[in-house]
């Protein structure tokens, strides 16, 4: 899944903590084993060689989250799609060559891009893809989904307090922290990672954020960010970050790139639909100051930001 | 991976795809090789009806972390059904049911043997328990998977041999590297003498961390020794058994012999924590023509993870189940080291076939261009080897016909796992005898 994974446990036996740390952390290994794009024989890529040929059976696992990937790319009007394994290695030579993609490669990746070229059969739990180089790329939900399994089963080895991380955009916190509320989650600066702009307080809900910020690239003074608009093929613009708390971490990474890429008429309205699931976008003043930071908006903030068990407790 | 280099494999690979190489492979991995180099045989195959769909019914007894990746591979292949599981630990037996929904849970291996709709049965259960439930399914007519190492006694190991032949029911032992493409090329390099006879052998498999399961109510006795039964030497035979078995395996398929001896070194030195097996083993096993392997499993430190090395004096060949660890390297004194010239080359040189390496993916070590070592390119083959070793397994059942790593493979294996512990216990070198592996 390409990045860092941290486990912070709290509790009264450091033994069993650790040793239960080093599982969740399995538990990751074991999801990007599954999901990765640059391993060859992960699950994922196994679908993706089969899927043009044959319809390819999944199993209940990576049917759900094939599942729920089908239903956010349909609720977002298709700003999330994860079928865009062709996007994703034209934009990532570009960048590393330094250079944008011709039209006519953005075209061709365009042919093999999209949910739409991904035919799902409920009935026979199977996937066939409409040719070869149609390929499904986890990259936007897998580090959420990650998180999940990991938590999950945290839960079920009965630790109360932790917080989990992939790499620093996605965040669950079990719990609180011993004597606090719940665990204070800080929204960075978009240019300044050490600069604080406001925090979130987190308990047994996701927090992630999909910035511009992060693996971007530069060209002729423009910056290109890494989360692509899967409905033009570009990189999207726009907002300089996007923030989305909800329930789990598999939506809430999804929900965050999906925001990002519909700005925040569109993305407000997404999560406006989403129960329980709050949004808090940010852009910076362009070319007039590029260290003044605006708040596009934020919904659903406070309600969300609380457990639901300790507002009825209140 | 770039276009380029995918071609470049491709195009290696049908060179390398000789006959003579897939005769001695599962069918199921030849299979794959083939789709790998053109898939729309896979297509084809559909069609055609030739793609085997024909249900089967299987069970599983231990559904922990390995049980659970053992039968979300089954789950991902048509045909396959796991009706019903078997695990005395509740979360647990609540994985096993997310991974096969709707399957019956027991908590007693012996009740889902009852079950006559059931064709075959997997076990990943702590060591000890193997032997008896692997008996138990084949007396009541089951196909059996069993997760390596084979049996926690040398007589346990022959007993199931003895129980597979008697009973004509299908035993296969987990040792999926038997199931690699990659390793299958490897295996075809070193047989056509690329390295020079093979005159030693360096495996190892190194981590860093405790072995320990977390287990949430540390007071109780009962469910740390169920948990942790890694550690316990009357249920465990440790790091050999458990990491060292695959490349000991590896190392008799390679060799295409098994060691006469084994001396060896172990402690409980790092983890003093209460277990009973070695946290650290250090082994040497003779090969009847003078070839030594020198193996090594430590916890405390990671590097170099995990790897077998077959070195002759031409050469040496590593290969791994990591992604992209497995590499060649000459040796300066080796003139004639065929595989050199392909560094320079991304197709066939001379007409010589089987000969895989990715020239875009040469690395230089050690600043000594004469000894670069050389990327093993991918087979290509998108299943991993877990997938293919239980759906070559599937295949047996489907086909009647006996498995690729059957039970003697893996009794050898366990009569040189055996023999390492008792040099290491006793301090001197145990021998290892034809006897030892004969039913």
């Amino acid at each position: 899944l390409g990045t860092e994974f941290e486990a912070i446990l709290c509790g009264s036996n450091p033994d069993f903590l650790r040793d239960a740390a080093y599982e969740a952390l399995e538990e990751v290994h074991r999801v990007e084993l599954r999901l990765s794009h640059t391993r060859p024989d992960s699950d994922l890529c196994d679908i993706n060689a089969r899927a043009p040929y044959v319809p390819v059976l999944l199993d209940p696992e990576l049917w759900d989250l094939v599942r729920r990937a089908r239903e956010l790319h349909a609720r977002s009007g298709g700003a999330f799609d994860i079928a865009v394994g062709s996007l994703i290695r034209l934009w990532s030579t570009c960048r590393r060559e330094a250079r944008l993609p011709e039209p006519g490669e953005v075209a061709a990746a365009m042919q093999k891009c999209g949910m739409h070229r991904v035919h799902a059969d409920e009935a026979t739990r199977t996937l066939r893809t409409d040719q070869p180089g149609v390929e499904l790329n986890a990259g936007a939900c897998g580090k959420g989904y990650a998180v999940d399994r990991a938590v999950e089963h945290l839960r079920g080895l009965g630790v109360e307090s932790a917080l989990l991380h992939g790499g620093t955009s996605t965040v669950y916190a079990i719990g609180a922290p011993p004597g606090a509320e719940a665990w204070e989650i800080g929204i960075r600066h978009p240019d300044e990672p050490g600069r604080r702009l406001g925090s979130v307080l987190l308990r047994n809900r996701a927090l992630s954020t999909s910035g511009d910020y992060e693996q971007f690239f530069t060209l002729a003074g423009k910056r290109y960010s890494h989360i692509l608009d899967p409905r033009i093929g570009w990189p999207a613009t726009g907002v300089r970050s996007a923030t989305v708390l909800c329930d789990n971490a598999a939506d809430s990474d999804a929900l965050s790139t999906a925001a990002f890429v519909l700005g925040w008429e569109r993305g407000r309205a997404l999560i406006d639909s989403t129960p329980g699931a709050a949004l808090l976008m940010l852009d910076t003043d362009g070319g007039r100051d590029p260290q003044e930071v605006r708040l596009i908006g934020a919904v659903h903030w406070k309600a969300a930001v609380f457990d639901p068990a300790q507002e009825e407790a209140r | 991976m770039s276009e380029e280099s995918s071609v470049t494999r491709r195009s290696v690979l049908q060179g390398t795809l000789s006959a003579a190489m897939t005769l001695g492979m599962p069918p199921v991995v030849a299979r794959a090789l083939e789709i790998a180099r053109d898939p729309a045989a896979a297509a084809g195959d559909a069609a055609a009806g030739k793609a085997d769909v024909t249900p089967v019914t299987l069970g599983w007894i231990g559904t922990g972390v390995q049980g659970q990746n053992d039968m979300t591979q089954l789950m991902r292949l048509p045909g396959v059904r796991i009706v019903a599981i078997a695990d005395i630990y509740p979360p647990n037996q609540q994985k096993a049911q997310q991974i096969a929904p709707g399957c019956q849970v027991f908590d007693d291996y012996r009740r889902l043997l009852d079950r006559k709709d059931i064709q075959g049965i997997g076990i990943a259960t702590p060591l000890y328990l193997h032997a008896r439930m692997a008996i138990d399914a084949m007396n009541a007519g089951k196909a059996v998977y069993c997760e390596k190492m084979m049996a926690y006694t040398l007589e346990e190991a022959r007993s199931m041999v003895r129980t597979a032949d008697r009973t004509g029911a299908i035993l296969q032992v987990g040792h999926q590297r038997r199931y690699s493409p990659d390793y299958h090329h490897a295996l075809d390099l070193l047989k056509k003498g690329y390295f020079g006879p093979i005159t030693h052998v360096r495996a190892q498999w190194n981590r860093n961390g405790s072995w320990r399961r977390a287990v949430p109510d540390p007071n109780n006795r009962e469910l740390e020794r169920l948990l942790n039964w890694r550690l316990y030497k009357d249920r465990s035979r440790g790091l050999m058994a458990e990491l060292g078995s695959h490349q000991i395996d590896v190392t008799n398929w390679f060799l295409g012999m098994h060691p006469i001896a084994v001396v060896g070194i172990g402690g409980i030195d790092y983890y003093k924590d209460g277990r009973e097996v070695h946290d650290n083993v250090q082994v040497v096993f003779e090969y009847p023509n003078g070839a030594k392997l020198t193996y090594q499993s430590i916890q405390t430190n990671a590097y170099d993870d995990f790897a077998e090395q077959f070195m002759g004096p031409k050469g040496t060949l590593i290969v791994s189940e990591a992604a992209g660890k497995s590499m060649m390297f000459r040796e300066q004194s080796a003139e004639d080291f065929e595989f050199a010239k392909f560094s320079q080359s991304k197709t066939k040189v001379g007409g010589r076939e089987g000969i895989l390496l990715d020239a875009g993916a040469t690395t230089k070590q050690d600043k000594r261009e004469r000894t670069a070592g050389q990327k093993l390119a991918g087979s290509g083959v998108s299943k991993n080897n877990w997938a293919l070793s239980l759906e070559d397994w599937v295949d047996c059942i489907r086909t009647r016909r006996k498995p690729f790593c059957d039970g003697r493979v893996g009794l050898a294996d366990t009569a040189c796992v055996l023999a390492s512990l008792k040099a290491m216990e006793e301090g001197k070198r145990v021998a290892i005898t034809e006897e030892m592996m004969t039913v």
